[in-house]
């Protein structure tokens, strides 16, 4: 990582940058110049570690010898991945459009310049990486590819698509488990703002296919701290109503809602196994990605 | 600027104008109805939160913003008030009556007649005025000035420049005893009027002025409210002080009231019943439930007498009485205690002999001899007149003192040393009679003990001798209207010798024009036969004609006596009255009403000796010291403090405390009607500040200091907690 890299990556130096393309440039190399090690693993030749059996796991992989010997399933795991897939998942409701007084970015700016980097991430490594974004409905969906050009297809959907609309996150991420055949991980770029229970639920489903879910909810952080101290009216987004309220008197009440929204939804993925990733839009990128990458390599080792 | 205090309450604000500000505290309400019009808009995405957290705490918010609005408003109201300097009124219901921007100078005026003394709930009125006194004093401000007056019947100052100790004030407030006697409005404003005077010349700094009267407002007292010379000082008083008249009076309808005691009779000797009549006047409006009187000897209880007396009526309880004892004798009639326990009792001090004593100056053998039958016409086994006759030459060989009465039967000439004697007999007390007669030179009777005389005991000149020459029936007495007490027993029977029997000779006697000189009887041709005067705490009585049928008048022919008048029956009866009227004189000096003065002299007592007097007091008694002085041959003493009914002993350090000389003090029965006046009646000065408060509980009394420090520093805690609370609801309500 160079010196000036993390300033470089701040989410307000990047906003100055014109196109999604330069952006992701901008965030991948800052982060590839400290990165040695994959830590999206998948399945290849080269034996790299036991791991212990978990039930769906693939029993070609089941290693009999070890078994044999201590009567405990183990798997054997290879180096070197071939096959990761990796599904972004961006969600491109109208809430995701937000962008508090002193944001550089929107959320849906922020998740997509997190898509487009992470994108160019895998495909770096030759792994192939798919795109959805959807919002009630799915409004876009590019199947998994390794191939370099893919990037450029992705970026282009991710420019192209605009948050407009009411979300429905459950449901949607029920249709995707039953559309995402080949097991992957699939990463989830969203503010969440759905029923909980119906998105844990949706979540469920990709585990329930074996995927490697990630969640990277996106807040704004004026949505995480509610500085207002004004009269203000509040003019609800996805076809919420409007409130005039004093913003101070309010705040503890709120804070406390969000959290205990946040709660549950940290508590959902903890008991599903999922990693969850809190990232709000003022937070530079290379620090969530290289916190949540190491975090994840030293899980898969 | 009335208004505003009116429509705060009880207080007034020295700097009323500033109220207006007041309407500043209309800001927060206004401020936060601006807010609710002016707001930014947020496009919001987290929204459900928002709308969750709103539905379950608006209820809370608005509280807190009431709470907010009221503390915000509270702190403007309260600062506004703080700086228009409120002061706490004296007494609330007065309002702002009481409202000052200097110094004030309270005076206050207790009413220290005995009705006051009426209790009620185990609190007399004047300890209910005496507490509400010390409040007012407790709620003074610092700075302001207190004079104290007790209102009687002769206004008593106890505090004359103002005193601006409260503790002092406090002091003299608590030692405030009241008075067994009336209080008379007039005098109290005059007394009032002079201090003020006073104080405003030496205490210019005391700008107001507030005379505060603690009073039951009984009718003997108020009533004089209505005399135009009352009104007229009112209306003086009224134009430089401010009247407030705190009534601590309550109806009253139940007092009873011994309004006399007398013996029936003053000649009072050892060993002879005597009759005493105790008149008893019930000035309630109930009738009294079997009530009694007692009757007490020298303290002792010796006889009790139940009677019935009507609501509004009067009685008289007789009792009868043997003294066995000579010397000095307090009678006392008590009756049952009543809620005014002042005028339950009465005394009555006197002297009791063995016999009264009688010394009879013959001017010529057998000129005293009908005096001295009159004076005791049987024959007692106790004798009750012991008489002397003696010549001319005992005057001043005898020790007059000794007797109670002495009488000159045609004593020719009185000299210089004679007529002193005689002075200093009757100024002490004693009774002097003077017969005239063929002897009599009138010109040493006029040179040394007429009313010209350097020992004025005579009430006229002696004249010349009138004869009746050439009317062979003389004339006779005359009694006028028989308004003389010596006269007055003979009304009922005018054919009395007195008025028959003939006098041939007298001296002309020519009146002084001494108010105090009475005739009792005069000639039929209207020359004074008999003349009574008063010197010193004596009387004496002349007679124009002889006391003896032996001053003979050789004028005429055949020769006549003077006077027959000795000689009829009813001059005896005319003696023995002359006796009671010259022995009640000294009854009447050891019985005198509260506030009048005691008298006496000692007998051979060294002048600038000292006498001490011991007084009643409810509280204790009070001991006062009194210099004998020289009056003539006599050493004599005074004393006025008479403020308290019951017993005084006179004693002097040569003399025993059983030898005191006993005196009666009493009240005057007249305060006992406890009629109020009707406050409706008041003068308008005291109309205004007039409050009824029957107990001190019922004044509502609030401190009279400024309290815009009290007040500032209710705003800065209610800013503190506007801070805290804004603080912790995160509002700007």
């Amino acid at each position: 990582m160079t010196e000036n890299s993390p300033k470089s990556l701040d989410p307000r130096t990047l906003a100055k940058l014109k196109g999604l393309q330069l952006r992701a440039k901008h965030i991948v190399e800052g982060y590839v110049a400290g990165l040695h090690r994959s830590p999206f693993r998948g399945f290849s030749i080269e034996f790299a570690e036991h791991r212990e059996y978990t039930p769906g796991d693939d029993l070609r992989y089941v290693d009999w010898k070890v078994f044999g010997r201590t009567d405990k399933i183990h798997l054997k795991q290879y180096e070197d991945e071939t096959n990761l897939v990796c599904y972004l998942v961006l969600d491109s409701s109208e809430s995701m459009q937000y962008q508090g007084p002193d944001s550089p970015l929107s959320k849906f700016e922020y998740a997509q310049c997190l898509a487009a980097a992470i994108a160019w991430l895998v495909l770096q490594q030759q792994d192939s990486v798919g795109l959805v974004t959807f919002d009630q409905i799915l409004r876009s969906n590019l199947r998994p590819s390794s191939r370099a050009s893919h990037l450029q297809q992705i970026l282009q959907v991710l420019d192209s698509t605009t948050p407009v609309s009411k979300t429905s996150l459950g449901p949607i991420f029920h249709e995707l488990a039953e559309r995402f055949t080949k097991r992957g991980v699939v990463i989830v770029l969203s503010d969440f703002l759905d029923d909980v229970d119906s998105l844990l639920a949706g979540l469920k489903h990709f585990q329930h296919r074996r995927h490697d879910v990630v969640l990277f909810h996106i807040m704004d952080p004026a949505e995480l701290e509610f500085p207002f101290t004004q009269p203000t009216l509040f003019q609800g987004m996805e076809s919420l109503p409007d409130l005039l309220t004093d913003p101070k008197s309010l705040r503890k009440a709120y804070l406390e809602e969000l959290q205990q929204f946040t709660s549950q939804i940290r508590a959902g993925c903890r008991r599903q196994g999922m990693d969850y990733r809190q990232c709000p839009t003022d937070h530079a990128f290379d620090l969530i990605l290289a916190n949540y990458l190491s975090q994840r390599s030293v899980k898969v080792t | 600027m009335l208004e505003f205090a009116i429509l705060f309450g009880i207080w007034p604000f020295v700097s009323t104008g500033l109220l207006w500000w007041g309407l500043a505290a209309s800001a927060p309400l206004a401020i936060h109805l601006w807010n609710r019009r002016k707001y930014d808009r947020e496009n919001w995405a987290a929204m459900p939160f928002l709308l969750t957290a709103m539905r379950k705490n608006s209820r809370r918010i608005r509280m807190e913003q009431l709470l907010l609005l009221a503390i915000r408003t509270l702190i403007l109201l309260i600062f506004v008030a703080a700086i228009a300097n409120p002061m706490i009124s004296f007494f609330s219901s007065f309002g702002t009556s009481l409202g000052t921007k200097g110094h004030t100078h309270y005076m206050l005026v207790l009413d220290g007649s005995y009705s006051m003394n009426y209790r009620q709930d185990e609190q007399s009125r004047f300890e209910t005025a005496q507490e509400l006194a010390l409040q007012l004093v407790d709620n003074s401000q610092q700075g302001d000035g207190f004079t104290l007056l007790l209102m009687a019947n002769k206004p008593h100052v106890v505090i004359a420049e103002p005193a601006f100790d409260p503790a002092d004030v406090r002091e003299e407030i608590y030692n405030l005893q009241l008075h067994h006697a009336g209080a008379r409005l007039q005098p109290t404003l005059n007394e009032i009027s002079r201090l003020l005077t006073q104080t405003t010349i030496h205490q210019p700094r005391l700008t107001e002025t507030k005379l505060c009267f603690f009073s039951d407002l009984c009718q003997t007292t108020w009533e004089s409210t209505s005399e135009a010379e009352v009104r007229h000082l009112l209306e003086n008083l009224a134009t430089n002080a401010e009247f407030i008249l705190l009534d601590v009076g309550q109806a009253a309808d139940n007092n009873l009231a011994i309004t006399s005691l007398f013996p029936t009779e003053s000649l009072i000797t050892v060993g002879r019943p005597i009759s005493w009549e105790v008149g008893i006047n019930n000035v309630g409006t109930q009738n009294s439930v079997n009530p009694s009187v007692g009757f007490f000897v020298d303290g002792k209880r010796v006889q009790a007498q139940a009677f019935e007396v009507d609501a509004k009526s009067s009685t008289s309880v007789r009792f009868r009485h043997k003294f066995i004892s000579a010397g000095e004798h307090m009678v006392e009639a008590r009756l049952s205690e009543d809620p005014l326990n002042i005028d339950n009792h009465r005394w009555f001090s006197l002297p009791v002999r063995e016999s009264v004593r009688v010394l009879c100056i013959a001017g010529k053998p057998g000129s005293a001899d009908n005096v001295a039958f009159a004076l005791e016409p049987f024959e007692h086994e106790l004798q009750r007149v012991q008489c002397e006759i003696v010549s001319e030459t005992a005057i001043m060989e005898k020790e007059l003192p000794d007797y109670d009465a002495v009488v000159l039967c045609n004593v020719g000439r009185i000299s210089r040393e004679e007529a002193t004697v005689l002075s200093d007999f009757v100024h002490a007390g004693g009774g002097l009679v003077v017969f005239l007669g063929d002897q009599v030179q009138a010109e040493s009777y006029n040179q040394y003990l007429g009313p010209d005389s350097q020992t004025p005991i005579l009430p006229t000149q002696i004249g010349d001798i009138i004869s009746t020459s050439g009317n062979d029936f003389g004339v006779h007495l005359e009694a006028g209207n028989f308004s003389h007490p010596l006269a007055a027993p003979f009304r009922e029977v005018p054919g009395s010798g007195l008025f028959t029997i003939p006098s041939y000779c007298y001296f002309k006697l020519i009146p002084n024009n001494d108010v105090q000189d009475r005739v009792a009887f005069s000639f039929q041709n209207q020359d004074i036969a008999v003349i009574e005067s008063f010197r010193g705490r004596g009387r004496c009585f002349l007679f124009a004609t002889a006391a003896s049928i032996i001053s003979i008048d050789n004028s005429q022919s055949p020769a006549m006596p003077w006077t027959a008048l000795p000689t009829v029956k009813d001059f005896v009866s005319l003696w023995q009255e002359m006796l009671s009227l010259l022995l009640s004189e000294r009854y009447q000096e050891r019985n005198v009403l509260v506030g009048e003065r005691l008298e006496g002299n000692e007998r051979g007592a060294t002048p600038g000796t000292s006498i001490t007097i011991h007084a009643p007091d409810s509280r204790t008694r009070r001991t006062h010291q009194r210099s004998l002085q020289e009056v003539g041959s006599n050493a004599e003493w005074s004393y006025e403090n008479t403020f308290w009914s019951g017993q005084y002993n006179a004693t002097t350090p040569d003399k025993s405390p059983t030898d005191s000389g006993i005196y009666a003090v009493n009240i005057d029965p007249t305060e006992s009607d406890l009629r109020r006046f009707d406050a409706n009646l008041l003068p308008h000065q005291f109309q205004r500040g007039f409050q009824h408060t029957p107990n001190t509980q019922s004044l509502n009394v609030a401190s009279p200091k400024p309290i815009f420090r009290e007040l500032l520093g209710c705003v800065f805690i209610l800013l503190l907690t506007e801070s805290i609370l804004a603080c912790r609801f995160g509002s700007r309500a």
